[in-house]
């Protein structure tokens, strides 16, 4: 009978303890979401990260896919936008640093400010009204032209 | 998932860290003898690919998975004594869970099962991990060194690659035996340090206290994330936290076993997060203060002091001085990390406050850490407001908290890159289990628990809760 007195006051504590507005979210958003029964269901390695890393992840592999198949792929250095030029543009994207573009897909990648910038030959673009792209620069002048856009923006995370 | 490789990964480290454990003339019941064997193989285990690497030998399955076997059979050794320790896997006396623990437990294991879901499930995306410790892992298995092709990138925007390779060893090693995104390392340190800390909390006051504590523990909402999420904190807060509690019941009942292991955890916590040495440092008065009231010579307590920093030491060494400064091809000077201006020491009674008032005391600390401060010193208060005098061991563990608060906030002075929202958010992970500890020693908690084991008139749990009175 006191075990059972024990039980209820335990019981009464667990469901006091998630009525607590801290408490009840942590546990309606960090615990019961996502659902584990659904993650379960997708087990492919490269589809969790894909869900992982979202839009970064979409730009490594267009990135990827372009670079591949190109010529220069052993030499490709792809030239970042600064994060602050692309916030100045009205577009709502980070652009992962260099390391973490390697991470996700193999690419090496320059800032602005990168000591080997001069050998980039691809670049993430700001496409006004469209969002970001990735292209091949056509030669020194338009690395040239890239350069002096962002020069008045600093490279950031 | 190679669940073979997982497991004989679980064997090895379980009887390396036995090994230690023999070496160090530790003794435990056997939960903790067995939590801390895998704990303390973890740490072991963590230290052969860096080994290698430093030792230029090519990081290959059967370079690493070679060098793991051999470690495991060295640390076997002292067992041979105890032939029978080695083959027979510990009795657990385990008793059946009282009806009223049963809601609780399931909660709790529930927790454990997702998070040990999300480890295995989940992909490392925390930039820390993405820019450091998980790309070096990712390339040391292609280009079998850690000295790779990280080094041909653009690199101004992280140091993470800097950090002692603790995380990288232990992504290599799993990685290459138990599954694609290594990480289930993280879910050996959880699993085994929770089971310890809630036995030990259960050991010593009654069970639904216990519980109710722990509850709010494991729901500690930035704490549980960790324990998917590899990052240095968590890792760091078990060895920092389980170190100090074996420091203070050194300090309690002097027996030199649990002095060697805790400067072994100290030293595994260094290997996580080189800034542990400032908090060690900040230690080193309530072991000397100890040694000086039991009217120990000076030399001895300067020695007990060494003999407590050199492992320490050691590894910071090891990584600063050697790994860092000397090993990897890319030159960084960390003194240029270092505060200038340390004469001026506003910024450190800064930092103390923001703990305080923007990290525990604020909307966005009640996400992190949710009400454990606000209970944790209304315990303190009845502690010290009604029953006016703790245990000696209640007062070192207390230390330990404030050694963690005073640290980290030095860390935060001294290296400003160590900022509020990132590194003390996470290092103040290292209060909460020792705050877990004090629980167990509190005169408060304590008399509640007798009040209530006496009406609910158990005697196998009476007699539990006399025992720990006498030991108090």
């Amino acid at each position: 009978m006191k075990k059972l007195l024990l039980f209820i006051v335990g019981l009464f504590f667990l469901v006091g303890f998630f009525q607590i507005k801290v408490y009840q979210d942590w546990k309606d958003i960090k615990i019961t979401n996502p659902d584990p029964f659904e993650q379960f269901k997708v087990q492919d390695l490269q589809e969790r990260i894909k869900m992982r890393f979202g839009p970064a992840w979409e730009l490594c592999e267009s990135m990827k896919s372009q670079i591949d198949t190109a010529k220069d792929r052993d030499s490709a250095l792809v030239l970042l936008p600064p994060n602050s030029y692309i916030e100045s543009q009205n577009i709502r994207f980070n652009v992962p640093e260099p390391a973490v573009i390697y991470y996700l897909c193999g690419i090496k990648s320059t800032w602005t400010t990168g000591a080997n910038v001069q050998k980039a030959n691809y670049a993430v673009v700001v496409v006004p009204g469209r969002g970001l792209a990735f292209k091949k620069i056509e030669g020194p002048a338009e690395l040239k032209q890239l350069l002096e856009t962002y020069k008045n923006y600093q490279p950031a995370l | 998932m190679n669940f073979i490789g997982f497991f004989l990964l679980l064997i090895g480290q379980y009887f390396t860290g036995r090994g230690v454990i023999q070496l160090l003339k530790f003794n435990g019941n056997r939960v903790t003898l067995a939590c801390f064997s895998l704990m303390a193989g973890v740490g072991v285990y963590s230290f052969i690919p860096f080994f290698l690497e430093l030792g230029k030998v090519k990081l290959t399955t059967a370079s690493v998975g070679g060098a793991l076997a051999a470690t495991t059979l060295i640390f076997m050794v002292p067992l041979l004594k105890h032939l029978k320790t080695i083959f027979s896997m510990p009795k657990f006396n385990f008793r059946m869970p009282t009806l009223y623990e049963v809601p609780f437990y399931a909660i709790f294991i529930a927790l454990i099962i997702l998070s040990i879901w999300r480890c295995y499930y989940l992909p490392p995306n925390a930039r820390d991990m993405t820019s450091g410790p998980g790309l070096m892992a990712k390339l040391a298995m292609t280009e079998k060194s850690f000295i790779n092709s990280i080094f041909s990138l653009d690199l101004q925007s992280t140091n993470n690659y800097l950090k002692p390779p603790f995380i990288i060893s232990l992504q290599i090693i799993y990685q290459m035996f138990a599954c694609d995104l290594g990480q289930l390392w993280l879910s050996v340190l959880f699993v085994a340090f929770t089971v310890w800390l809630f036995s030990m909390m259960v050991e010593r006051i009654h069970p639904l206290i216990a519980c109710i504590f722990f509850t709010v523990y494991m729901a500690t909402p930035e704490l549980y994330a960790y324990t998917y999420m590899v990052l240095f904190d968590f890792p760091n807060m078990v060895y920092f936290a389980a170190g100090f509690y074996f420091l203070s019941k050194y300090l309690d009942e002097g027996d030199s076993g649990n002095f060697n292991f805790a400067a072994f955890l100290f030293t595994v916590a260094t290997y996580v997060r080189t800034e542990t040495p400032i908090l060690l440092v900040l230690a080193l008065p309530l072991l000397a203060v100890k040694m000086w009231k039991d009217k120990v010579p000076p030399v001895q307590i300067a020695l007990k002091s060494f003999l407590m920093m050199i492992g320490s030491a050691l590894v910071y060494l090891i990584c600063m001085n050697i790994y860092v400064k000397h090993y990897i091809p890319i030159k960084y000077d960390v003194s240029n990390d270092v505060n200038k201006n340390l004469a001026n020491i506003g910024p450190l009674f800064t930092r103390l406050t923001e703990i305080v008032t923007e990290l525990i005391f604020s909307p966005p600390g009640m996400m992190y850490y949710g009400y454990f401060f606000h209970i944790f010193l209304f315990v303190l208060a009845i502690d010290l407001a009604v029953f006016r005098k703790l245990s000696k061991t209640a007062l070192y563990i207390l230390g330990g908290v404030a050694v963690v608060y005073v640290g980290l906030a030095l860390v935060g002075f001294i290296l400003p890159l160590a900022d509020l929202m990132h590194t003390t958010k996470r290092g103040m992970f290292k209060i909460l289990p020792i705050i877990m500890m004090y629980y167990a020693y509190s005169p408060f908690i304590g008399k509640l628990s007798s009040i209530i084991t006496n009406w609910e008139g158990d005697k196998a749990a009476e007699a539990a809760t006399t025992t720990s009175a006498k030991k108090k």
